[in-house]
Protein backbone atom coordinates (compact mmCIF):
# COMPACT_ATOMS: atom_id res chain seq x y z
CA UNK A 1 0.00 0.00 0.00
CA UNK A 2 1.36 3.57 -0.71
CA UNK A 3 1.60 6.21 1.70
CA UNK A 4 -0.48 9.35 1.68
CA UNK A 5 1.07 12.31 0.77
CA UNK A 6 -0.08 15.14 2.97
CA UNK A 7 1.48 17.44 0.71
CA UNK A 8 -1.45 16.39 -1.93
CA UNK A 9 -3.91 15.54 0.39
CA UNK A 10 -7.12 17.70 0.18
CA UNK A 11 -7.65 19.93 2.51
CA UNK A 12 -10.60 22.42 3.69
CA UNK A 13 -10.20 25.76 1.52
CA UNK A 14 -11.61 27.74 -1.04
CA UNK A 15 -11.32 25.22 -3.89
CA UNK A 16 -14.47 23.32 -1.95
CA UNK A 17 -16.67 25.26 -2.75
CA UNK A 18 -19.35 24.58 -5.32
CA UNK A 19 -17.90 26.61 -8.56
CA UNK A 20 -19.48 30.22 -9.26
CA UNK A 21 -20.59 30.55 -5.01
CA UNK A 22 -19.19 30.52 -2.08
CA UNK A 23 -21.12 27.28 -1.02
CA UNK A 24 -19.36 24.27 0.71
CA UNK A 25 -19.80 21.32 -1.48
CA UNK A 26 -20.26 19.94 2.01
CA UNK A 27 -23.99 21.66 2.43
CA UNK A 28 -24.82 19.65 -0.80
CA UNK A 29 -23.87 16.49 0.77
CA UNK A 30 -25.75 17.61 3.98
CA UNK A 31 -29.11 18.21 1.48
CA UNK A 32 -27.99 14.63 -0.16
CA UNK A 33 -27.43 12.40 2.99
CA UNK A 34 -30.66 13.57 4.25
CA UNK A 35 -32.64 12.56 1.12
CA UNK A 36 -33.16 15.99 -0.25
CA UNK A 37 -33.08 16.28 -4.28
CA UNK A 38 -30.57 17.42 -5.99
CA UNK A 39 -33.11 19.83 -7.25
CA UNK A 40 -34.33 20.98 -3.73
CA UNK A 41 -30.95 22.35 -3.15
CA UNK A 42 -31.21 24.06 -5.86
CA UNK A 43 -34.07 26.04 -4.87
CA UNK A 44 -32.37 26.38 -1.79
CA UNK A 45 -29.74 28.21 -3.25
CA UNK A 46 -31.04 29.52 -6.45
CA UNK A 47 -28.14 31.08 -7.98
CA UNK A 48 -26.04 28.20 -7.93
CA UNK A 49 -25.85 26.16 -11.24
CA UNK A 50 -27.57 22.60 -11.68
CA UNK A 51 -23.87 21.75 -13.56
CA UNK A 52 -21.92 23.32 -10.86
CA UNK A 53 -23.68 21.03 -8.55
CA UNK A 54 -22.31 17.92 -10.30
CA UNK A 55 -19.93 18.65 -11.23
CA UNK A 56 -18.99 19.24 -7.37
CA UNK A 57 -19.77 15.64 -7.18
CA UNK A 58 -18.05 14.02 -9.48
CA UNK A 59 -15.28 16.05 -8.29
CA UNK A 60 -15.76 14.42 -4.94
CA UNK A 61 -16.06 11.28 -6.65
CA UNK A 62 -13.17 11.35 -7.95
CA UNK A 63 -11.33 12.37 -4.72
CA UNK A 64 -12.51 9.55 -2.63
CA UNK A 65 -11.31 6.93 -5.61
CA UNK A 66 -8.24 8.29 -5.67
CA UNK A 67 -8.11 7.05 -1.79
CA UNK A 68 -10.07 3.62 -2.65
CA UNK A 69 -8.19 0.72 -1.71
CA UNK B 1 -40.99 32.07 16.99
CA UNK B 2 -40.91 34.36 19.71
CA UNK B 3 -43.85 35.16 21.99
CA UNK B 4 -42.55 38.77 22.04
CA UNK B 5 -42.08 40.60 18.94
CA UNK B 6 -38.57 40.08 17.76
CA UNK B 7 -36.75 43.25 17.55
CA UNK B 8 -34.12 41.81 15.47
CA UNK B 9 -33.58 43.22 11.78
CA UNK B 10 -31.06 40.66 9.79
CA UNK B 11 -29.17 40.40 6.40
CA UNK B 12 -28.13 37.10 5.61
CA UNK B 13 -25.30 36.18 4.08
CA UNK B 14 -25.61 33.49 1.04
CA UNK B 15 -24.51 30.33 3.21
CA UNK B 16 -28.55 31.27 4.74
CA UNK B 17 -31.20 28.99 2.36
CA UNK B 18 -33.75 30.37 0.61
CA UNK B 19 -36.00 28.69 2.44
CA UNK B 20 -34.84 29.42 5.67
CA UNK B 21 -35.30 33.16 4.63
CA UNK B 22 -39.17 32.37 3.76
CA UNK B 23 -39.35 30.87 6.96
CA UNK B 24 -38.39 33.59 9.05
CA UNK B 25 -40.33 36.35 7.26
CA UNK B 26 -43.62 34.05 7.78
CA UNK B 27 -42.87 34.47 11.55
CA UNK B 28 -42.64 38.35 11.32
CA UNK B 29 -38.91 38.88 11.26
CA UNK B 30 -37.36 41.28 9.27
CA UNK B 31 -34.92 39.49 7.28
CA UNK B 32 -33.37 40.88 3.89
CA UNK B 33 -30.78 37.85 2.00
CA UNK B 34 -28.25 38.85 -0.23
CA UNK B 35 -29.48 37.23 -2.94
CA UNK B 36 -32.32 39.46 -3.37
CA UNK B 37 -30.25 42.48 -3.52
CA UNK B 38 -27.97 40.64 -6.03
CA UNK B 39 -25.26 40.52 -3.64
CA UNK B 40 -24.22 36.99 -4.18
CA UNK B 41 -20.15 35.90 -4.54
CA UNK B 42 -18.89 38.19 -2.32
CA UNK B 43 -15.97 37.72 0.42
CA UNK B 44 -17.05 38.02 4.09
CA UNK B 45 -15.52 41.03 4.33
CA UNK B 46 -17.99 42.62 2.08
CA UNK B 47 -20.88 40.67 3.33
CA UNK B 48 -19.77 42.35 6.67
CA UNK B 49 -19.50 46.02 5.50
CA UNK B 50 -23.27 45.39 3.67
CA UNK B 51 -24.56 44.61 6.97
CA UNK B 52 -23.12 47.35 8.97
CA UNK B 53 -24.10 49.58 5.81
CA UNK B 54 -27.72 48.22 6.17
CA UNK B 55 -27.90 48.70 9.68
CA UNK B 56 -28.97 45.28 9.80
CA UNK B 57 -27.28 41.81 12.09
CA UNK B 58 -25.26 39.97 9.66
CA UNK B 59 -27.04 36.02 10.01
CA UNK B 60 -24.95 33.44 8.95
CA UNK B 61 -23.89 29.56 8.69
CA UNK B 62 -19.62 30.73 8.21
CA UNK B 63 -17.44 30.55 11.29
CA UNK B 64 -14.96 32.74 9.48
CA UNK B 65 -16.82 35.76 10.40
CA UNK B 66 -15.36 34.89 14.45
CA UNK B 67 -12.41 36.72 12.84
CA UNK B 68 -14.11 39.77 13.14
CA UNK B 69 -13.57 41.56 16.79
CA UNK B 70 -12.11 44.16 18.80
CA UNK B 71 -12.26 47.63 16.56
CA UNK B 72 -14.09 46.12 13.77
CA UNK B 73 -17.20 45.59 15.33
CA UNK B 74 -17.69 49.12 17.00
CA UNK B 75 -21.00 50.01 15.79
CA UNK B 76 -21.27 47.06 14.00
CA UNK B 77 -25.26 45.19 14.55
CA UNK B 78 -23.51 41.89 15.54
CA UNK B 79 -23.47 38.64 13.74
CA UNK B 80 -25.27 35.74 14.59
CA UNK B 81 -23.69 32.11 13.97
CA UNK B 82 -25.74 29.18 13.82
CA UNK B 83 -23.69 26.38 14.51
CA UNK B 84 -25.25 22.85 13.55
CA UNK B 85 -24.14 19.65 12.70
CA UNK B 86 -26.49 20.30 9.42
CA UNK B 87 -26.57 22.96 7.10
CA UNK B 88 -30.28 21.93 5.76
CA UNK B 89 -32.51 24.68 5.82
CA UNK B 90 -34.83 22.28 8.50
CA UNK B 91 -32.40 21.96 10.86
CA UNK B 92 -31.34 26.13 10.97
CA UNK B 93 -34.80 27.18 11.09
CA UNK B 94 -35.24 24.80 14.09
CA UNK B 95 -32.41 26.18 15.48
CA UNK B 96 -33.42 29.75 14.97
CA UNK B 97 -36.96 29.17 16.16
CA UNK B 98 -35.52 28.89 19.22
CA UNK B 99 -32.94 30.95 19.38
CA UNK B 100 -34.49 34.51 18.07
CA UNK B 101 -36.68 34.02 21.15
CA UNK B 102 -33.83 34.66 23.24
CA UNK B 103 -31.78 37.76 21.48
CA UNK B 104 -32.37 41.12 21.35
CA UNK B 105 -30.41 43.60 19.10
CA UNK B 106 -29.12 45.03 21.91
CA UNK B 107 -27.78 41.76 22.90
CA UNK B 108 -26.26 41.31 19.46
CA UNK B 109 -24.65 44.84 18.89
CA UNK B 110 -20.98 44.70 19.00
CA UNK B 111 -20.64 41.00 19.68
CA UNK B 112 -20.38 37.45 17.88
CA UNK B 113 -23.03 35.23 18.92
CA UNK B 114 -23.54 31.30 18.09
CA UNK B 115 -26.48 29.51 18.46
CA UNK B 116 -26.58 25.69 18.32
CA UNK B 117 -29.08 23.51 19.05
CA UNK B 118 -28.78 24.02 22.94
CA UNK B 119 -27.17 27.43 23.75
CA UNK B 120 -26.13 30.98 22.57
CA UNK B 121 -23.10 32.05 23.20
CA UNK B 122 -22.18 35.57 22.96
CA UNK B 123 -18.41 36.51 21.93
CA UNK B 124 -16.56 39.92 22.32
CA UNK B 125 -13.26 40.14 21.18
CA UNK B 126 -12.92 36.54 21.08
CA UNK B 127 -13.94 36.19 24.59
CA UNK B 128 -17.20 34.42 25.65
CA UNK B 129 -19.04 37.64 27.47
CA UNK B 130 -22.25 35.23 28.36
CA UNK B 131 -24.30 31.79 27.68
CA UNK B 132 -27.76 30.90 27.81
CA UNK B 133 -29.34 27.56 27.84
CA UNK B 134 -31.88 27.01 25.16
Amino acid sequence: MSKIDVNTMPTAKKSNYIKGSRIPVSFLLDYLSEGYSLAEFLSAYPWIKRTSAKKALVNLKQISSNYAF
Amino acid sequence: MPSRKCDVHLYADENIAIPTVTYLKSKGVSIVHAYSIGFINKKDELHFKKSKSLNRILLSLDKDFRKFKGALMDDHPGIILVTSGSSTFEHINEILDKGLKKISSDYVRRSIIRVTMDKIVKEKDGKVVNEKKL
